[in-house]
């Protein structure tokens, strides 16, 4: 009946009088990216955080594939399909690239509570994990400990680390944050393929990777969204002006 | 009495981020040089202020010698080293006063028993440590929510880059802290020792039951600690006294005390499991 | 990691060695002494599974290794006795059979660590390790106010507990006995870390809220730890109560804990074979410092002290400096 595969209505979260989220409602089709954008402290992360499930919302409801996973815990979540790269990089630190695609890829294989049989045996997993390597163009450094991988490597391993789990929804936070132009470039080709498969609520700076992925485009200041449409109507749209006072958008 | 231990223990813990275990053996520490000095002068006022000097000197020592080194480090070589030192300080105070247990007098002013209402007749030593207890607390309440050094203490428990931006020498504000902590466990160390016999290793008891009232009381928390103390404190005599009384109307008498006392033995534990099912961050403690 | 193997075959020959020489020179005090090192070394393997390889800093090992002990003892007290050791709901009797004490010692202890487990993995950090000492030292006062067993006493065996066709009271075929579990238990937990279970367990210690975010429950995955750690604990507990023949409150103190977490510190964290050369390490110290005074733990706390200031990565750190944990 639906077209939408997630849902989300009314969600709010306060830390004392301080409203975070303020009734947001917003939603993602299959095969689009929705990108959220919005000033420093607007509570975008704050509504990953809660999609995800690491921050109990106050009210509202989230439906996943029409099914209300509202009062699931945050592994629960990632289980059904809610798959999140952070805004500061997260993973493994002692893990080499390929062994953190690997542990994403454990869930989704049921292997976790393998407990005796060798991983090295598992040679499937390798071979999965090696293509999603060759996916975020990491191949030739899948030996290489994570923690010391570059700043742009640490970020696309973080997205590897999200396409492992074959999520129903990506949730990306500044995935393009700190990347060089090729980098960024890399990404952009990489969402719009992945798109396809699994739709993309994008948190981003980046204005220009904005509007060259989004197909809808959600303004969120002071935890509420003032704005939402095409990349046009919110280039057009004076709201969207003032809020960006000083920024320029082209 | 509990409390002096747990709210020194606190401190340390929340303003410096360390678990110290070697904390009994500033009670130890007190309870040593309280009654050594009470041999030499025959004071307990002297000696009670002896074991706080010493406790607190021998804190500025430990810290600047070994724990300065552990802050940076994870709880588990915090653990480790304080567990040395424990090894350390224990058999160096064996070495020094022997294996036989110590005593110390009370005075005579303090001797006896008053009345209280309703008839009950209460030792009026105990009645003075409760009432030095009280006054610790009152005092520290004054010195951390009043005093500018409480302000950093406070600082420091929230942020510890913020107050070294802001000019104070953060490595003295935790010699301070740590002798502060060190001082009120020698205080009670020395108050013990008047009603218990003074040997090595006797903190060690008491080392765990205050780390019980801190997680009940949740880390960090002045009044947590107080709250935890008093709750610890009846819960035992609760389990100790009554529960063997209680089960004697349900089976014989020698199971009845052997049980009683086993699970009264028992029960502190029992309470703070609970406490931790139901708030994972103790009673007053920040939750995550 | 060449240079670890290495040095593992060092101490291995040496720990071999020294039975040799008791058997030459007719002094089965060092045979004694080498399984007492062997048996703490399986209870170090047990806490390393948790500390090294989950990151759960667990300072109630104590209780592990003190509820293996007390299977053992009061199974083979019941066995002397003759008494039932319950009516209700079965009648069982005890045994001095340690092909039935040791799987009995092994799935006591893994319930225990299963319930602590449950209740203090809701805690972290510093809860986390408070709560698993406060554990232990209840049982340490019960143990302490239970009459039946000993109390405070503690309990002796009359006699060691028997397998069939072996001369268990020999020291030399005990030794063998405890070097064997020791090689199950490093078995066991070489398998268990090189799983895909052993990754999750390894990236929850050093990133949980990633692997969380991957979809792995992190609660589960140090819940199995947790009790495979204390099961195997309990095991050498069960091992050690039949090398002294006695059992007594002091290995459920905390003490006792902390002395495991020294031998997994000291032979290095998180290295399969690290605890064994920690107990070595910490036995070879208490004979040898023992002799020129009494106050040995004085020097001992001087040199962990030392140890964690300035030499982290343990004794095999020392030989193996390019391997960075």
């Amino acid at each position: 009946m639906n077209n939408k595969i997630l849902n989300i209505t009314n969600l709010s979260k306060s830390f004392g009088a301080f409203k975070v989220t303020d009734e947001i409602s917003i939603d993602l089709k299959f095969n689009e990216i929705h990108a959220l954008i919005g000033p420093n402290g607007a509570g975008k992360s704050t509504l990953i955080k809660q999609i995800v499930g690491t921050v109990k919302h106050d009210m509202g409801s989230i439906i996943l594939d029409q099914e209300d996973i509202t009062d699931l815990n945050d592994v629960e979540r990632a289980k059904i399909g809610i798959s999140r790269t952070f805004q500061v990089s997260s993973i493994i630190p002692k893990f080499t690239a390929l062994e953190n695609i690997v542990l994403s890829l454990l869930e989704r294989s049921q292997k976790t509570f393998q407990l005796f049989k060798s991983l090295n045996s598992n040679s499937k997993l390798f071979s999965e994990a090696k293509e999603i390597l060759l996916q975020i163009e990491l191949e030739d450094r899948r030996k290489v400990i994570a923690s010391e991988l570059s700043h742009g490597e640490r970020r696309k391993l973080e997205v590897g680390l999200a396409l492992a789990m074959k999520p129903k929804v990506f949730l990306f936070d500044e995935p393009m944050a700190g990347l060089d132009e090729t980098g960024t470039k890399m990404m952009i080709n990489l969402f719009q393929r992945i798109k396809l498969n699994s739709p993309i609520l994008l948190i981003e700076h980046d204005m220009d990777a904005v509007f060259a992925l989004a197909d809808r485009v959600s303004v969120i200041v002071y935890g509420k969204i003032v704005a939402s449409g095409t990349v046009k109507e919110i280039k057009a749209n004076p709201i969207v002006h003032d809020v960006y006072l000083g920024y320029e958008i082209t | 009495m509990l409390f002096l231990i747990s709210a020194g223990l606190t401190l340390i813990f929340g303003v410096m981020g360390l678990i110290n275990l070697a904390h009994g053996s500033f009670y130890m520490i007190g309870a040593f040089a309280a009654s050594i000095v009470a041999g030499l002068t025959g004071s307990f006022w002297i000696a009670l202020a002896a074991s706080l000097c010493a406790a607190a000197i021998a804190g500025v020592l430990i810290e600047v010698l070994i724990i300065r080194h552990l802050y940076k480090r994870d709880h588990l070589d915090q653990v480790l080293a304080t567990f040395a030192l424990i090894l350390l300080l224990s058999e160096g105070v064996r070495w020094l006063f022997g294996a036989f247990p110590l005593y110390l007098n009370i005075p005579s002013s303090l001797d006896g028993s008053i009345l209280l209402p309703f008839n009950i007749m209460y030792s009026k030593y105990r009645m003075f440590i409760i009432l030095i207890g009280i006054l610790i607390a009152l005092g520290l309440y004054f010195l951390i929510s009043k005093t500018r050094l409480g302000i950093r203490i406070r600082a420091g428990q929230n942020d510890r880059e913020m107050i070294s931006a802001l000019g104070v020498d953060i490595s003295k504000l935790y010699t301070i802290v740590f002798a502060i902590g060190a001082a009120l466990a020698g205080l009670a160390g020395a108050m013990i020792g008047a009603i218990q016999s003074i040997e090595v290793g006797m903190g060690e008891p008491v080392l765990i039951l205050a780390f019980v009232v801190i997680v009940i009381g949740g880390i960090g928390s002045i009044k947590g600690a107080f709250i935890g103390s008093i709750l610890v404190g009846v819960t035992d005599t609760i389990g100790r006294v009554f529960l063997p009384n209680f089960l004697n109307y349900f089976m014989e008498s020698s199971n009845a005390s052997s049980l009683g006392s086993s699970i009264g033995s028992m029960l502190i534990y029992i309470l703070m499991a609970s406490v931790l099912l139901l708030k994972p961050s103790g009673l007053f403690g920040k939750s995550e | 990691m060449i240079k670890e193997r290495f040095f593992n075959k060092w101490v291995f020959l040496l720990l071999l060695s020294i039975p040799a020489i008791g058997i030459i020179f007719n002094e089965p005090y060092y045979i004694t002494l080498a399984t007492k090192v062997i048996i703490l070394g399986i209870a170090g393997v047990g806490l390393n599974l948790a500390l090294g390889y989950g990151g759960l800093i667990s300072f109630g090992h104590a209780a592990f290794f003190g509820i293996g002990g007390y299977v053992a003892a009061i199974m083979s007290y019941h066995a002397l006795n003759e008494e039932l050791l319950f009516e209700i709901p079965l009648a069982i009797s005890g045994s001095s059979e340690m092909l039935i004490i040791w799987p009995l010692a092994i799935v006591i202890s893994a319930f225990f660590s299963l319930l602590i487990g449950l209740l203090s993995l809701r805690t972290s950090g510093v809860y986390f390790i408070m709560i698993t000492l406060a554990f232990a030292q209840m049982l340490y006062y019960f143990s302490i106010s239970w009459p039946s067993y000993g109390g405070e006493d503690g309990l002796s065996m009359h006699m060691r507990n028997t397998l069939p066709f072996i001369n268990t009271m020999n020291p030399l075929n005990f030794f063998l006995i405890c070097l064997a579990w020791f090689f199950i238990a490093i078995f066991i937990t070489s398998k268990l870390i090189n799983s895909p279970y052993g990754m999750a367990l390894q990236a929850t210690k050093q990133n949980e809220e990633r692997v969380k975010s991957v979809g792995i429950e992190t609660f589960k995955v140090k819940l199995i730890v947790f009790v495979f750690s204390g099961a195997i604990t309990g095991l050498a507990g069960s091992l050690y109560a039949d090398l002294n023949r006695f059992v007594s409150p002091s290995m459920l103190n905390w003490h006792t804990s902390g002395e495991i977490m020294v031998f997994v510190i000291l032979g290095g964290i998180a290295r399969l074979y690290g605890p064994l050369l920690g107990a070595s390490f910490f036995i070879i110290l208490e004979q040898t410092l023992g002799l020129y005074t009494e106050n040995w733990q004085f020097w001992l706390g001087l040199i962990l002290i030392l140890e964690i200031i300035f030499a982290r990565s343990g004794i095999m750190g020392l030989f193996d400096k390019k391997n960075k944990l």
